[in-house]
């Protein structure tokens, strides 16, 4: 009887476990890119998204339980108090500025592959937060209107007057800077 | 710029690299796997206490009932277990 309520235990625990590893699948790398216009290291980005999912496996009866577009909110709503709390915990001045050290972004590319990266997080940095997550569920994870406003609970209207702004603004910015380059 | 150059632009500089996927996935599962060792600890040391306590208790009743220190009533009882 014990080893038949052990071995239901563990399958269980399994089944709990599968079930948080599509979840992380599904919802990290949405995670990391946010994580990223938030940071200026993406070390620390990594730790953002790393405690993020952690809080998310603790609560994870109550959020995998959600709808999807109620996970991803979740999720969003608990980077920015993560974020907010580094920023409070960490000293900023522990990571070094963007501008400082463009080939400090440890995805081994070429510098030019990193400068782009910086001008590409700059420019979504110039955004405001709210403007951010819209620009990312877009452009990142490639949701319509109607999906954003449902994650974020805000009309459509909204969220396609905002996205024809902020296209507006990351074109001038990055634009800006071909022209620099040019 | 448009919605298609946009769009590509942010999938592939906002990507974390291959090594960082594993990163972030290994440093994740491990302190998950460490949180579940403590809970895991705390549980038994939980269970641990609520037997004795219960045997403790049961030793206490069976002595008063029977007659006979706790002592005579446990080795009673542990050579009727053995049996």
């Amino acid at each position: 009887m014990v080893s038949r309520l052990r071995f239901f235990g563990e399958a269980m625990e399994i089944t709990s476990d599968n079930r948080f590893d599509s979840f992380f699948e599904q919802h990290f790398r949405l995670m990391y890119a946010t994580a990223l216009t938030r940071t200026a290291h993406s070390a620390a980005a990594e730790d953002m998204v790393q405690e993020t999912m952690l809080r998310a496996w603790r609560n994870q009866e109550q959020v995998l339980c959600l709808p999807l577009p109620a996970q991803r909110a979740w999720l969003l709503t608990t980077l920015r108090n993560v974020s907010v709390d580094w920023v409070r915990l960490e000293k900023p001045s522990r990571w070094q500025s963007l501008e400082e050290t463009p080939e400090a972004t440890d995805t081994g590319g070429e510098t030019d592959d990193a400068v782009l990266r910086l001008d590409v997080r700059n420019a979504l940095r110039q955004l405001s937060e709210r403007d951010r997550e819209i620009v990312l569920l877009r452009y990142f994870e490639e949701l319509n209107s109607r999906e954003i406003a449902e994650t974020l609970s805000m009309p459509e209207g909204s969220v396609r007057r905002r996205l024809v702004l902020c296209r507006e603004k990351l074109s001038d910015l990055l634009t800006d800077r071909e022209d620099e380059q040019g | 710029m448009n919605d298609t150059e946009l769009t590509s632009l942010l999938r592939t500089q906002l990507q974390p690299s291959e090594v960082q996927q594993v990163r972030i996935r290994e440093r994740l599962f491990a302190r998950i796997a460490a949180e579940g060792a403590i809970e895991e600890d705390a549980r038994a040391a939980d269970m641990d206490e609520t037997f004795w306590t219960h045997f403790g208790r049961l030793m206490l009743w069976s002595g008063r009932t029977v007659g006979g220190t706790t002592q005579t009533v446990t080795a009673t009882m542990y050579r009727f277990a053995m049996v």
